[in-house]
């Protein structure tokens, strides 16, 4: 054996260190759980202070903002999926962030959207509404920020003045596309409509480059299909029970009757089926949802 | 005036990242010479102090005596006419002492005047043409060893052992002292045949007879109290 | 104008690449690599934002801290080392050590910092595929850090001259700290009714170094324009200010006496 191997305190250390290093490893689990309340209150606390952070920051203020900006998403994320509803950090950590770089386009246009959310965000739109506008107010020129706008405005809050005032602005940037135009002037006339509501959620799918974003304006869409054929379907069942004197029980009697040609399926791929009282419904296998707060006619 | 004068520091570190070869072309690039004249003066003097070998070794990789050997190498490649070296043995083993001492004599060979300082007097008797002693900062004694220092013989010194069984005589024993296992009589030069005599009576084997002068060392304690003797300077003047 | 600054330059210069300062760039190579790979990964929609705000926050960060800590050294060591001794018996005056010791750390710097720049661009080219126009911003925002550490460099020399580096590395931070802070003394001048605050405020706003003019990382990151006569300006501020130091750094080591 050479001199090295010899060594007894070598040998002593090799032993010891690994026990020591996995004392530390479970030691540290039981510090971050008795630290869980403390890290809750500080989260809290480290939130409040946006324009004092961007004093502090000594000039790094941007990238701390791109930090914020991954924090509120990986708390948005973490969240999601469990059954607790209060995303009431996702406003402040998003107005951090902006704070931070003003200039943070996709953080203003997730907080369009998932602060406005009732079922899967804050349920806040008054607070979407004041990021946006501090958004619109730093980048004037994004058409993106200021349609978000009007959709908050159109599908949330249901004010369809100030929807289409947003939508008309937004049409006067340079090179925003037509369709705000468009959207302006059906808001404007008719309020909420569903061939409306699907433009918009249409024109999110294809433009956002946020992945939860698009996933969402899909269910959105496929929601509202579901909702355009329900209306279909409850006036053919009106027809049926006109002609026969009772309500269909399922499609398969008004294919029957020659009134539809062909199953309708809802865009998950499941059969409408019809209550008691002759309204359509969806499968309760379907995972499509219909947003009962959608827009409606002024 | 800083080209006609080299100074080389006590304790000279130097950039211990650089090699010797570097240390003096950095230190030689603050004189104008033209990059054909420094690169040939570097090989030059390096050869002179005899660091040719170690030239492209690091200086952290030096031992004190070839350091102090490249610290004499760029106090004078520039070619002063006069060196200053504060302390230039200290800190040395025998041998970096040895490779001092002959450097410092070459520089006297090649008409440069050199002045160093130093605590060791025998070096200064030794190497220099003129002393200058100073105590507490004032000067005491200017001049060539062997003028301060009177070359008279003040007494003989005999170093002799006894046979076995044998006593010391009685009029020796006076002036004589143990020095391991012989014995060192210190007489008078009148006295230096009676007291050999002695000895051959007593059968003693003498081992060498030797004159004793004072030396530089006796001169400076003369100038000095014993209690400040530990602390101070001695300046020395080569020519 | 002799060349002697030029020696005493490349010697420090040379001095740092010894000393392993350079390795730091392996550090930063890695975590530009890591970054570009990361921000695939979790994709928020920022990326070559992410890589330009952190590549240029590290540029600056890493940039400061070896400006601070070799810079408080840079005058210290050679006193303390006695280097200095053999050095000044040479046909060299004090004042072109001093400029020599400055550009050596100064070109240290800017070799580091290119190196980190061209990791940060190939970061972005990985991200992105490609340049686009608005990169050359990203050059510009380094170029006005390097003013900054020109600047930061120079202070720290000043303080070498005569205080441990310990001393000197406080020092300096804090004046870069109060540097940064400048507008807010101004501000709080001028909320305040106190003359005497408002005159000290003034006062300091425009005496401070103020390293917030150096400031472009989340402009140039964004790809937002950057007004040429800024650059102007701030290229000769720094140079004013550093030179400010440096007469006063040069000053400070002539009248020193050195034991």
């Amino acid at each position: 054996m050479s001199e090295r191997y010899r060594n007894p305190l070598a040998w002593l250390a090799a032993v010891v260190a690994p026990l020591l290093l996995v004392a530390v490893v479970a030691l540290q689990r039981g510090i971050d759980s008795s630290r869980g309340t403390l890290e809750k209150q500080s989260d809290e606390l480290l939130v409040q202070s946006g324009p004092l952070l961007k004093k502090l920051s000594l000039g790094y203020d941007a990238l701390l903002g791109d930090i914020y900006w991954t924090r509120a998403v990986q708390y948005y994320g973490a969240k999601l999926p469990t059954s607790d509803r209060d995303f009431h950090l996702l406003a402040p950590l998003l107005d951090v962030a902006t704070t931070l770089d003003p200039n943070l386009i996709p953080a203003y246009h997730f907080g369009a959207f998932f602060l406005s959310e009732k079922q899967g965000g804050a349920g806040r739109p008054d607070l979407a509404v004041d990021l946006v506008k501090k958004g619109i107010a730093a980048n004037p020129s994004n058409t993106q920020i200021s349609a978000d706008l009007g959709f908050i405005y159109y599908m949330k809050l249901k004010d369809y003045d100030k929807a289409a005032a947003a939508y008309l602005a937004t049409s006067k940037i340079p090179g925003a596309s037509q369709l705000f135009k468009v959207l302006a002037a059906r808001i404007a006339t008719k309020g909420g409509a569903l061939d409306t509501s699907r433009m918009i959620w249409s024109e999110v799918y294809e433009t956002t480059q946020d992945e939860k974003i698009k996933k969402h304006a899909l269910e959105e869409l496929k929601g509202l299909k579901a909702q355009s054929d329900e209306m279909q379907l409850d006036q053919l069942a009106q027809d049926y029970q006109a002609r026969f004197g009772r309500y269909p029980q399922s499609t398969h009697d008004l294919v029957e009757a020659g009134m539809i040609k062909g199953f309708p399926l809802d865009p998950d791929g499941f059969p409408y089926a019809f209550g008691p009282d002759g309204k359509s419904q969806l499968d309760p296998k379907s995972t499509v949802t219909i947003d009962p707060g959608a827009p409606t006619p002024k | 005036m800083h080209r006609e004068i080299g100074y080389l520091p006590e304790q000279p570190y130097f950039y211990d990242y650089l090699t010797a070869r570097e240390l003096l072309d950095y230190y030689a690039r603050f004189f104008d010479f033209a990059a054909p004249d420094r690169r040939e003066r570097v090989a030059r003097f390096l050869e002179l102090v005899g660091l040719t070998a170690a030239a492209d070794v690091q200086l952290r990789k030096f031992s004190k005596g070839m350091l102090q050997r490249a610290g004499i190498a760029q106090t004078i490649l520039h070619d002063p006419k006069v060196v200053f070296l504060d302390e230039p043995m200290s800190g040395l083993d025998p041998i970096g002492r040895r490779e001092v001492r002959d450097i410092i004599l070459d520089l006297k060979n090649q008409g440069r005047t050199v002045f160093f300082s130093t605590h060791i007097l025998s070096d200064a008797e030794m190497l220099c043409d003129r002393v200058a002693v100073l105590v507490d900062g004032k000067l005491q004694g200017v001049g060539a060893p062997g003028e301060i220092v009177s070359m008279d013989v003040v007494a003989m010194d005999i170093l002799f052992e006894l046979k076995v069984g044998r006593a010391l005589p009685q009029a020796v024993a006076a002036f004589t002292t143990k020095a391991g296992a012989h014995y060192r009589a210190e007489v008078p030069e009148a006295n230096l045949y009676a007291t050999l005599e002695k000895l051959r009576e007593c059968d003693a084997r003498i081992l060498s007879v030797q004159p004793v002068r004072p030396s530089l060392e006796e001169y400076f304690f003369r100038m000095v109290n014993r209690e400040k003797a530990a602390s101070h300077a001695v300046e020395v003047l080569a020519r | 104008m002799s060349a002697i600054p030029g020696v005493v330059a490349v010697n420090t210069f040379r001095e740092a690449v010894r000393d392993r300062v350079l390795y730091n760039l392996v550090f930063f190579a890695l975590m530009m690599i890591g970054a570009a790979i990361l921000v695939g990964q979790i994709s928020i929609g920022i990326d070559s934002l992410v890589i330009a705000n952190l590549g240029l926050s590290a540029i600056s960060a890493f940039g400061l801290v070896m400006a601070i800590f070799i810079g408080v050294g840079l005058i210290y060591k050679e006193m303390e080392k006695r280097t200095l001794y053999s050095l000044l018996a040479k046909p060299i005056r004090r004042w072109q050590f001093i400029v020599g010791k400055y550009a050596g750390l100064l070109l240290t710097l800017f070799v580091n910092t290119c190196f980190m720049t061209i990791g940060v661009g190939a970061a972005l080219l990985y991200v992105n595929r490609s340049f686009a126009r608005s990169d050359v911003y990203i050059l510009v925002a380094v170029y006005f850090i390097l003013l900054k550490l020109a600047i930061v460099t120079a202070l720290a020399l000043f303080f070498s001259c005569f205080s441990t580096p310990m001393l000197s590395t406080l020092f300096t931070i804090g004046i870069y700290l109060a540097g940064m802070f400048s507008t807010d003394f101004l501000n709080i001048g001028m909320v305040t009714q106190n003359p005497v605050v408002k005159a000290i405020t003034r006062v300091l706003y425009y005496v401070l170094p103020n390293f917030h003019n150096f400031d472009v990382i989340g402009q140039a990151s964004h790809g937002f324009a950057i007004p040429p006569q800024l650059i102007l300006q701030n290229t000769l501020y720094a140079l004013l200010y550093s030179a400010i130091l440096l007469v006063a750094a040069a000053a400070v080591f002539s009248g020193k006496n050195l034991k």
